[in-house]
């Protein structure tokens, strides 16, 4: 008897949301069992959410751009013909041809795609086993390739269940009313239920004689039974939406909980025909939506179905060396090939993208590496190189994608339905780009789709492009994608209020991007829509409202962590630092690995003297996400401090110079910079500028620029260079700077009405002209200014008054000596002092 | 540990089967299908 094996069972579909009320009505036992036994959480999913991609990357630890797998659909190796996607198609080694290399015996049931058989040392089911068609007269032999070894198709073929055997016994748990279906037409009725019952039932009887019958290390079964009964029922699934007939919600408003049901009195018999060394992992690729995001009419759209599923899907794992009931978090598909190579006590590879679920196991033991298993010689059960003049195609499978909608039904020409898959695919390539956040090959796929002659519908592209623009932070290129999706004729109706908003937003036109998103939630009022409106309303500093959209959000979705983070901001905002670290912390009970929930956290007991904790939540922020989160390790350095010497809490931005710390020299426009710019070079302090805007008689001694600055927005990568420098910002582009240094600003004030009358004398207008507006927002600025100082943690701030500095000057110098924590020079510093520029004195009228 | 597990009498399952008998996987499918044999509704079904 094999010792320490893993039995793997995919639900495809399977959905926490559906889960929980059945487990709470003791509806799903067995799994209830596992959860009380072992652990549980969310598993993320990627984009695209296509199932045969993204069980492919359970399978490999790696993204489709490795493994290969971009799609439902493929072309044959004569490249004239399309048919589902197989194994061919996968270009990266599985975990079952790793423990093949590796000695170890593996099953594998139903996995998708894993036609043609792999030559391993096993048993593999292909899934091609459980397609047999609907038609009772045309009985489909099991194809060459779907099972190996061959020994094993008399052993399994009559497991095979036929739709047109399914009795009443059988549909009536799932449709109690079934008398009232329509059974005219060969696809109306029971049919497509029977197909996926029947289907699912077949992989179910291979995969229990298997593991009655056979000797093995590691067993994978799939289910697509879920997925596909939610495809097809869930918009019957209560509560009814409102575009759902009486009579068909009455009918069908069962089946999904039925699937669920069934799917757990499977798995009963499978944990019954195992022993207790082995351990068992119940997972979903994705979740479905079930709430009031389901969509009643699909667009036509490739793979339109995959529109409703859901972020997160399930895992349950338990077994000897796994945790009892503890609930796990920051579950990604790319990790459980390497964490089932690391039960193994195998080495996981360096390309692989995912990582050792390691919080799973009870004794841990440090992960093994090896550079890849890629270029590893030896035997690794692979197949054969397919040969062109044997590609098969599949047309049972085919109809059944087409029938589910992932696939559309192809063209009568051949050539135009080659010519949509490529594209397709190549799309697909560039989604998965996205997902990972290479952005530039992303934009370089799309690109070139959109360079192509023949395409009929842009607009796909025009929206990828629009969010690769976003996540570069190029939105005047995303504008213009904007721009001429709009001119575009399509007759899909799109909902682009998102990525219009983020455009907008990313231009820092707060109120523009409110309007769009504002208009779109009095037509589509959702939990995101109000979740965004509340961010952008904090950006705008009005924590009232922002409050208030956060509140609608939850109301709609109580269990979104990123909500209650944004309330928690909210709150913060408005001083109320206790309810502020409550969302906090219901924040990170949904999701515990959530940077911002832990920093915003940190913040709040910050504020209320919980110094300790609120160094532990920073401290988790800058861990989970040290590039992201250096205003963590800014905040955790001044809890520090605060912790050291309580009694100077108040003077924290005094006397202490800081390693590497940048010296910024701000404030509005024509409000004595370059002075102050000029004296600190006088007092010693080293200046990062260029002199390349040259002295003149507005600044007689010269401005003291770094021309990179004018383009901080665009690109901040030039501030390492100005550690321990002085440099130059204005005040509106103090956003801009990269939270990951330690700034000192000094900030220049003067008053705004000769700040002005200044800046109309330097562009030759009317100095004694007001404009409202300017002063207005000038205004704004300095409140923007005040908001951002207290925000980040990482920046220290004295403010210098003009005026003061040239009546008063050793007091004003003594304040910026104390930020800067260096001795200056402040008699040389003095000698900048000309009162005779002290020009555009404001005048009281 | 191996479990130990109870023999099921299929000899009693009814024609027309139940959702319990399809979970209970290959065993009770297979008694399925003989009753169905042995009672000549394996042709009838086919013939539907």
């Amino acid at each position: 008897m094999k010792k320490n094996k893993v039995l793997l069972i995919g639900w495809d579909a399977a959905d926490w949301k559906i889960i929980w009320p059945l487990i709470a009505k003791g509806q799903m036992p067995s799994l209830q069992k596992m959860i009380k036994n072992g652990v549980y959480g969310n598993m993320s999913t990627m984009n695209p959410p296509f199932s045969p991609m993204l069980w492919s990357t359970v399978a490999t630890g790696k993204t489709p751009d490795k493994h290969g797998v971009m799609g439902f659909i493929e072309l044959d190796s004569s490249g004239q013909k399309l048919r589902p996607v197989t194994a061919h198609s996968r270009k990266a080694k599985a975990v079952w041809n790793i423990l093949h290399n590796q000695g170890y015996k593996s099953n594998l049931v139903g996995w998708w795609p894993s036609f043609p058989a792999e030559p391993i040392n096993g048993v593999v089911v292909s899934d091609k086993f459980q397609r047999v068609g609907s038609d009772p007269t045309k009985v489909k032999p099991i194809l060459p390739g779907t099972i190996h070894p061959e020994s094993y198709v008399d052993k399994l073929k009559d497991l095979r269940m036929f739709p047109w055997e399914i009795t009443k016994e059988h549909f009536l748990p799932f449709i109690p009313q079934a008398a009232r279906i329509d059974q005219t037409g060969i696809n109306n009725g029971l049919v497509p239920f029977s197909n996926i019952l029947s289907q699912n039932v077949s992989l179910h009887n291979a995969a229990t004689n298997l593991l009655r019958e056979t000797e093995w290390d590691f067993m994978a079964v799939y289910y697509d039974m879920i997925d596909h009964f939610c495809h097809g029922f869930m918009k019957f699934h209560p509560p009814k939406l409102k575009g759902v007939t009486q009579e068909k919600y009455e009918v069908y408003n069962d089946i999904v909980n039925s699937a669920y049901r069934f799917q757990d009195m499977m798995l009963g018999r499978k944990l019954e025909l195992i022993d207790d060394d082995t351990t068992v992992i119940v997972m979903s690729d994705h979740g479905f939506e079930s709430g009031n995001r389901r969509i009643l009419k699909m667009p036509k759209v490739a793979a339109a179905p995959a529109l409703d599923h859901r972020q997160f899907g399930m895992f349950v794992a338990c077994g000897p060396n796994i945790k009892k009931n503890e609930k796990i978090f920051g579950l990604g598909l790319i990790d459980v090939a390497p964490t089932i190579l690391h039960h193994f006590n195998l080495p996981i590879g360096k390309d692989m993208d995912g990582k050792v679920i390691l919080d799973i196991f009870e004794k841990i033991s440090k992960p093994k590496y090896i550079d890849s298993w890629e270029d590893k010689q030896g035997d690794f059960g692979l197949l054969e190189k397919e040969d062109v003049n044997e590609a098969f195609s599949d047309d049972e499978t085919m109809e059944q994608l087409v029938e589910l909608g992932y696939v559309e039904r192809p063209d009568d020409d051949i050539a135009i339905s080659i010519f949509k898959t490529k594209l397709d695919l190549k799309h697909n390539k560039a989604r998965v780009y996205l997902g990972k956040k290479d952005y530039q090959t992303a934009k370089d796929i799309l690109i070139e789709l959109m360079k192509t002659e023949g395409v009929e519908d842009f607009t796909p592209y025009l929206i990828d492009l629009m969010t690769v623009c976003i996540g570069m932070k190029n939105y005047d290129d995303a504008l213009k994608y904007l721009n001429e999706f709009k001119q575009c004729k399509t007759d899909i109706r799109y909902n682009i209020y998102f990525v219009e908003s983020d455009i907008y937003k990313g231009k820092n036109q707060f109120k523009l991007s409110l309007e769009v998103l504002e208009k779109a939630s009095k037509t589509k009022p959702n939990a995101e829509i109000y979740f965004r409106i509340g961010e952008l309303y904090l950006l705008l500093s009005d924590a009232l409202k922002a409050r208030d959209s956060f509140d609608k959000a939850i109301e709609i979705e109580p269990d979104k962590a990123k909500f209650h983070r944004g309330m928690a901001d909210a709150y913060y905002e408005l001083g109320e630092y206790s309810d502020a670290a409550d969302h906090a912390f219901v924040s990170i009970e949904l999701v515990k690995y959530f940077p911002a929930a832990h920093y915003i956290l940190g913040k709040s007991l910050e504020k209320l003297g919980d110094l300790e904790n609120s160094k532990t939540a920073y401290s988790m922020a800058k861990i989970l996400r040290p590039k992201e989160y250096h205003r963590a390790e800014r905040a955790i350095e001044n809890v520090e401090e605060k912790l050291l010497d309580l009694v100077t809490l108040k003077d924290q931005k005094q006397g202490k110079y800081k390693e590497n710390q940048i010296i910024v020299v701000s404030g509005l426009p024509r409000s004595g910079t370059s002075l102050m710019m000029q004296m600190l070079d006088r007092g010693g302090l080293d200046m990062l500028v260029d002199y390349k805007r040259k002295a003149d008689t507005s600044n007689p001694k010269g401005y003291y620029e770094y021309e990179p600055v004018m383009s901080i927005h665009k690109d901040n990568s030039w501030l390492g260079k100005a550690q321990n420098k002085t440099v130059k910002i204005v005040a509106p582009l103090l956003g801009n700077l990269d939270p990951k240094y330690r700034y000192k600003v000094v900030f220049m004030k003067r008053n705004l009405h000769e700040v002005i009358k200044s800046q109309r004398v330097m562009t030759g207008k009317d100095p004694d002209v007001l404009p409202v507006k300017l002063y207005n927002a000038y205004v704004r600025q300095l409140e923007i200014v005040k908001i951002w100082q207290e925000k980040e943690p990482g920046v220290e701030i004295v403010f210098v008054d003009y005026s003061d500095l040239l009546a008063d000057p050793d007091s004003q110098l003594e304040k910026v000596k104390s930020l800067i924590g260096i001795d200056l020079d402040c008699n040389e510093m003095k000698k900048s002092i000309d009162k005779k520029l002290y020009r555009n004195k404001a005048s009281l009228k | 540990m191996k479990k130990h597990l109870k023999k099921v009498d299929f000899s009693k399952m009814p024609v027309s089967s139940s959702l319990g008998h399809l979970a209970y996987g290959d065993l009770a499918f297979t008694a399925w299908r003989k009753i169905k044999v042995d009672k000549n509704l394996t042709k009838h079904n086919e013939e539907k």
